[in-house]
């Protein structure tokens, strides 16, 4: 068992000087750079770009034990003004009743119930809006002044999970 | 929104979806349901069983609970929550917080049900009254966090329904609180206590639209059951502990008692005619619904 003493890093600076976290934060770069989520590009002066921030999360298995270490690059998108950045946010979910009257029947029928996870769901759907984000900690750009212009979905924009759905 | 579950007899088929899935999106094949959304999942010969033991732990490591006395109910059965005097309690987002995690609780936790519906009455202007029932209602998780629902496999598949109302059962407004609950052969699968939104002077009112309310659930539920291709051994039962109500929703007469109900209440009377439900009296001590207005007796 591993003994989880330190608290979750609250800023990228502080996150950077443990190397478990700058392995997760490689992975989600990784995982958003195969994606494509952002070219850059150089900023307008007409354009005012989102921030983003990085989030930091333990994973624990249901022991107690650690389960991983979780970095997640997430957009500001409270900056985002309707019909500029977003259009619609409407997004369905499943009501918990749904789920209950399926694990009962399950149940009932003895039929086999398998759980699957999609890995970095929101990172799927494509975004038309024009969405700039300011470049995110942890990436090196060769140019000054430049921002990401977005071009798929990402955690925190208003959008997010209906582009997800959409998808 | 990230979590798939896969329910059928048939694994061939399972991979086939997940093998379609994958290459549309990158997934993880967690095999057997276990834990979702906070919900530990149990599976024996005899049933499934859910519950949120680690959630209600961490909500009690939070509050720093874990080292209270257990109590053996969630509520003081003498006590009725009201808007009262005492000095307001000042950490309003902290209160607002903690009922919201125990709404989530709620999802396998009818036990606290009535408890959490009492104490969300009061989000805006929680008092010191209200936050120390809430507490109250820690040290009683204390005392059984791993509690939740158990879905038998020896169980047919039929709908049974429960309303219950509890008349004027709000001091401050008089409003009346309704109550219902449905079962899928064994397994308790959707319940909910609910303030009516109007004031009835009457108590077959608040009765009759306890119903009308628990009708459009049961109507829900079936439209699901349709989707799944599911259909029941039995016609779906709907049981009222008033037998006023049931006269009313029976007679497609409305006289000159009944004229003041509004229309949208007399939807229970249109399905009964269809004959999607069966509506039946059911004797006070029988009323599981009842379970969802009093506090629990130790």
């Amino acid at each position: 068992m591993s003994l989880h003493t330190q608290p979750e890093p609250k800023t990228y600076a502080e996150a950077s000087k443990h190397d478990c976290w700058k392995q997760a934060m490689q992975a989600e770069i990784q995982a958003l750079e195969k994606t494509g989520t952002w070219k850059l590009v150089d900023l307008r002066p007409d354009v005012k770009p989102i921030g983003c921030r990085w989030i930091y999360k333990v994973k624990f298995h249901v022991d107690g034990t650690v389960g991983r270490y979780k970095a997640r690059l997430v957009a500001k998108g409270y900056n985002q003004i309707e019909g500029l950045d977003y259009f619609d946010t409407y997004y369905p979910i499943a009501k918990l009743t749904t789920v209950r009257l399926v694990i009962a029947l399950s149940s009932i029928n003895n039929w086999y119930i398998h759980q699957l996870d999609v890995n970095n769901t929101f990172l799927h759907g494509d975004l038309q809006e024009d969405v700039y984000m300011m470049i995110p900690p942890g990436i090196k750009s060769i140019k000054t002044n430049q921002v990401c212009k977005l071009t798929k979905s990402l955690y925190g924009l208003k959008q997010a999970s209906r582009k997800w759905y959409k998808s | 929104m990230h979590d798939i579950i896969l329910a059928g007899n048939s694994l061939t088929e399972f991979s086939h979806i997940k093998s379609i899935l994958d290459s549309l999106f990158k997934i993880k094949d967690l095999s057997q349901l276990k834990y979702f959304l906070g919900i530990e999942v149990a599976h024996s010969k005899l049933g499934i069983s859910l519950c949120q033991r680690k959630y209600c732990l961490d909500l009690l490591d939070d509050t720093s609970t874990l080292g209270s006395k257990p109590l053996s109910t969630p509520s003081d059965s003498s006590l009725k929550l009201h808007l009262d005097s005492s000095p307001p309690f000042e950490d309003v987002p902290a209160y607002r917080r903690l009922i919201g995690r125990l709404l989530y609780l709620n999802n396998t936790r009818p036990d606290i049900t009535f408890i959490t519906q009492q104490l969300s009455q009061f989000l805006s202007k929680p008092t010191q009254a209200h936050h120390s029932a809430a507490f109250r209602v820690l040290k009683y998780l204390k005392g059984c966090p791993g509690k939740g629902l158990f879905f038998p496999r020896s169980s047919s598949i039929t709908l049974q329904g429960f309303s219950y109302a509890d008349w004027a059962g709000c001091i401050d407004t008089r409003r009346s609180i309704s109550g219902q609950c449905f079962f899928l052969g064994n397994s308790l699968i959707s319940w909910r206590n609910k303030k009516q939104i109007t004031v009835s002077r009457s108590s077959y009112e608040v009765e009759y639209r306890a119903l009308a309310s628990a009708t459009c659930e049961l109507q829900w539920l079936l439209y699901l059951l349709k989707d799944l291709h599911i259909t029941c051994s039995k016609l779906p039962v709907l049981y009222c502990d008033n037998q006023s109500a049931i006269h009313i929703a029976a007679n497609p007469v409305f006289h000159e008692r009944t004229k003041h109900l509004e229309i949208d209440c007399h939807l229970i009377s249109e399905k009964l005619q269809s004959g999607i439900l069966k509506l039946l009296p059911v004797s006070s001590q029988d009323q599981v619904a009842d379970f969802f207005h009093q506090s629990l007796a130790p």
